[in-house]
């Protein structure tokens, strides 16, 4: 027996299992059954890409299934498109897998089965899987599975995933490939021209010789090259093998072109009448009408009027269900790691130690934990309209409207739920097919005015903006500034996204080719899968890096600094309140000299240096070393500037954005030569640098863990910043010329 | 005449796909190809995208793509049936006979 036989290989890895297929055609689902709950989420090197795998056992079998990214060909254009030929045709540092099973569509067969025949020309071995059989299997169109699989030449096994129906006939059909007791695999199908075989299997030579570890896949690797012009199998083996390569296929391809055979035409027009063909043999109908009930509901809901009513009514439903009933649940968790520190604080003397489980451990869980009740709302609507089919169509009808910023029509809910909250908005990319278009959403998301920015709007707009009407009192001049700045960010995201579809990630601007499946009804299995994941996701990968930045920042605004005095004056003063004395003077002086400590504790720790050091960066954006320290501070959260606020201005870090003691220090806060800080135009100032800035370590970690990289965070803190500073100078001078 | 002008509720069969962009490949993945049949569908508000029927799929499509595809509509007969045998005749001369498929 040879090493690599599979029987041998069973005993020191699992046997890999890819899964294949268009998108809509239950993919996704399948693996979710197959997998149940032991799915992991990571990334592909090197790709912006989700690699979903689960450990399973098939009888006896150690089995890693991978659910490879939803695609209709293996001609590949991106990077991202180019890991399924990796896969199938195994790199130098991963071996192709043993068995893919091709998921291929019920109700679009003739499409499923292209991807199908092209998957069939890699050497691994595969399985036609027709999901969805239950919508097919009622009807007269249903071909007889047996008969299509001598017809294609491989194992054809029928699966209604939605319904657990087929998986068992499904893991049976693949254990006896794996095991090696399923008959030996049929004579291989030409889908293709003898003339293009024949030019496949001659430069197969250069491949074999050139690229070793594709020995086997050799062929397969040589006809993708050659059928898809330009495409990234050509450009990845014109690095790999010799000059001869490039110029034999050139010379192939004009000898194709005068035999009438263009490509990337050919392939298409060649593999379809093959398709066709054999399912004229199987296939009794061909009913080429959707579902009546699709009918029916697509003529009111995709009705240019009616429709977009509805469209509208559901997204605000949406909108607004984050929105308000998440806080609720957001102030539960809080309420719940509140008890927790107070029952620190009661058993535990005052000290860094402390502050350290209550200021860094607890706060930096509940920093994660707040974005749970959010994300699971939003991924509840996500799957719940993908899972009956109208995301397709939501797509459909904003992809106009989204066309103006160079996206499409899939960016409207992650940009709408942003509004919200950026964190799950920005997770919710993940709906977005095409690579350039979800870096861009994810890049503008941080733009949309979330709702931890009201708190500093509120706290600044109330404090300083006079109590106005407008327009007889139609209009109040708070409430169009706080429009206005809410606004703000959305108005500068468009040409920014604009701007990054031209530059970095400039291509296929006018490719939206969507699928609108049939509609039904979502599972709430399906559901409930999909929130658990996003949600579990987000607290494994994201929340512990959320969490490590809160105990950093925690640390930078604690050290360095002499603590005995406040330490001592702190345990004073809990023994007063422990005894119910709370109005004494003595009471009323430590509390103040406490204060006073810890606004100095505050200057002298590192945040408060790095502010003082800062200072003259902002100084032209008319704020004092105060407000540097606060927006320095508020780099975890934008909200967290108001409790450095009270800090700073001695008043304790318990403060709101409604407390008139906050609202009247800033009022009185003056510059060394005496003129007040915030007038008018170092407030606006302030309102528009927040409205811009990336002052949210949650964002960050988020897009840092959706891009699998780095990079990304940092050009969004960088060029958020560099346009909230550029944005908030411009305010300031202006105004200041005008006010 | 372009898929793109045509009515919706109107069915037609493609007569050409301008090559040339990576979008027209896309196109042909998805069936479009000279000689199938396809249903302009509806039309999104506000000049948006397309969609249509094509091998028994839904699908969307912007204007700009459906510019790509040369459509012959079905009604104006005998015109039609010209380009469609025209088009059959490209497809099946490149194809490998189906007796031979059956013979396997």
């Amino acid at each position: 027996m040879s090493p690599s036989s599979p029987t041998e290989n069973s005993a020191d890895r699992p046997f890999r299992v890819a899964l294949i297929g268009n998108p809509n055609t239950g993919k996704s689902t399948l693996f979710n059954a197959l997998s149940g709950m032991r799915a992991r989420t990571g990334n592909y090197p090197g790709v912006t890409v989700e690699k979903r795998s689960a450990d399973l056992t098939w009888q006896n079998l150690r089995i890693e299934l991978i659910d490879l990214p939803g695609t209709y060909s293996l001609a590949p254009r991106s990077p991202d498109e180019m890991l399924a030929v990796h896969t199938l045709a195994g790199t130098a540092d991963v071996p192709a897998p043993d068995l893919v099973i091709c998921v291929c569509s019920s109700r679009a067969l003739e499409r499923s089965l292209y991807l199908s025949t092209q998957v069939m020309e890699s050497p691994v071995p595969t399985i036609v899987c027709i999901n969805m059989w239950d919508e097919l299997a009622s009807t007269e169109a249903a071909p007889d599975p047996a008969e299509l699989g001598r017809l294609l030449g491989a194992a054809v096994v029928t699966t209604s995933a939605r319904r657990l129906q087929g998986l068992d006939e499904l893991r049976a059909a693949a254990v006896r490939i794996l095991n090696g007791s399923a008959a030996t695999a049929s004579e291989r199908q030409a889908f293709l021209s003898p003339q293009l075989q024949e030019a496949a299997a001659e430069l197969r030579m250069i491949v074999s010789r050139d690229v070793p570890h594709a020995e086997d896949a050799a062929e397969f690797l040589a006809l993708r090259a050659l059928v898809d012009p330009e495409g990234q199998v050509e450009q990845y083996l014109s690095k790999l093998c010799g000059a001869d390569f490039r110029q034999r296929l050139s010379e192939i391809r004009s000898s194709l072109e005068t035999s009438g055979q263009s490509l990337p035409r050919s392939e298409a027009v060649q593999r379809y009448g093959w398709i066709n063909r054999v399912l004229q043999q199987v296939l009794r109908t061909t009913d080429d009408s959707p579902h009546r009930l699709t009918q029916t509901l697509d003529s009111v809901l995709l009705h240019r009027v009616v429709g977009l009513a509805i469209f509208l009514a559901i997204f605000l439903l949406i909108f607004s269900t984050i929105y308000w009933f998440s806080a609720p649940l957001s102030d539960g968790v809080e309420t719940i790691l509140g008890m927790i520190s107070e029952f620190i604080l009661s058993r535990m003397a005052p000290g860094s130690f402390r502050s350290l489980l209550v200021d860094g451990v607890v706060a930096g869980t509940g920093a994660f934990l707040v974005f749970l009740p959010q994300i699971c709302l939003l991924f509840f609507f996500i799957a719940l309209l993908e899972d009956c089919g109208y995301m397709a169509r939501a797509a459909w009808l904003v992809d106009r409207l989204m066309s103006i910023a160079g996206l499409s029509g899939r960016s409207f809910l992650p940009l709408m739920s942003s509004f919200a909250c950026a964190v799950p908005g920005i997770m919710a990319t993940r709906t977005i097919e095409n690579r350039r278009e979800r870096m861009v959403t994810i890049l503008i998301a941080p733009l949309m005015s979330c709702s931890a920015r009201l708190p500093v709007y509120v706290l600044l707009i109330g404090t300083f903006v006079p109590d106005q009407s407008l327009f007889a009192g139609l209009l109040s001049l708070r409430g169009l500034t706080l429009f206005l700045i809410s606004s703000l960010g959305l108005l500068l995201a468009i040409p920014f996204a604009l701007l990054l579809r031209r530059t970095i990630f400039r291509g296929d601007s006018s490719s939206f080719l969507l699928e609108l499946p049939d509609y039904r009804l979502p599972r709430m299995r399906v559901v409930i899968q999909r929130i658990v994941e996003s949600a579990w996701d987000f607290v494994s990968n994201a929340g512990t890096l959320i969490f490590a930045t809160s105990i950093l920042i925690w640390a930078a605004g604690s050290f360095p600094g002499d603590r005995v005095e406040r330490d001592q004056l702190l345990t004073e003063y809990e023994q007063l309140e422990a005894v119910g004395d709370t109005d004494s003077a003595e009471h009323e002086r430590i509390a103040q000299r406490l204060n006073e400590l810890n606004a100095d504790l505050l200057r002298g720790s590192l945040l408060g240096q790095a502010g003082e050091l800062t200072e003259p960066l902002f100084r032209p954006l008319g704020w004092d070393w105060k407000i540097s320290v606060g927006v320095l501070s508020s780099f975890p959260a934008r909200e967290v500037i108001i409790a450095t606020l009270g800090t700073i201005y001695s008043l304790g870090s318990d403060v709101d954005e409604t407390d008139d003691g906050l609202r009247s220090a800033m009022q009185a806060s003056v510059h060394a030569d005496g003129t007040p800080v915030f007038q008018l135009p170092a407030v606006l100032s302030l309102l528009v640098f927040f409205a811009l800035c990336a002052q949210c370590v949650s964002t960050l970690v988020v897009i840092k863990r959706e891009t699998s990289s780095w990079t990304w965070p940092v050009f969004s803190f960088t060029s958020m910043t560099v346009l909230a500073w550029v944005a908030a100078f411009l305010t300031y001078r202006i105004s200041s010329l005008l006010l | 005449m372009h898929l793109a002008n045509l009515n919706p509720g109107t069915k037609a069969v493609i007569t050409d796909v301008t090559a040339s962009t990576a979008g027209s490949a896309r196109l042909m993945e998805l069936g479009f190809l000279p000689g199938s049949a396809v249903t302009v569908i509806r039309r999104a508000p506000f000049g948006g995208p397309l969609l249509c029927r094509i091998r028994n799929a839904s699908i969307a499509l912007r204007q700009a793509d459906a510019g790509l595809i040369c459509v012959q509509q079905e009604s104006c007969c005998t015109h039609s049936d010209a380009c469609s045998s025209v088009a059959q005749e490209t497809m099946s001369s490149v194809v490998v006979p189906v007796a031979e498929l059956a013979a396997h």
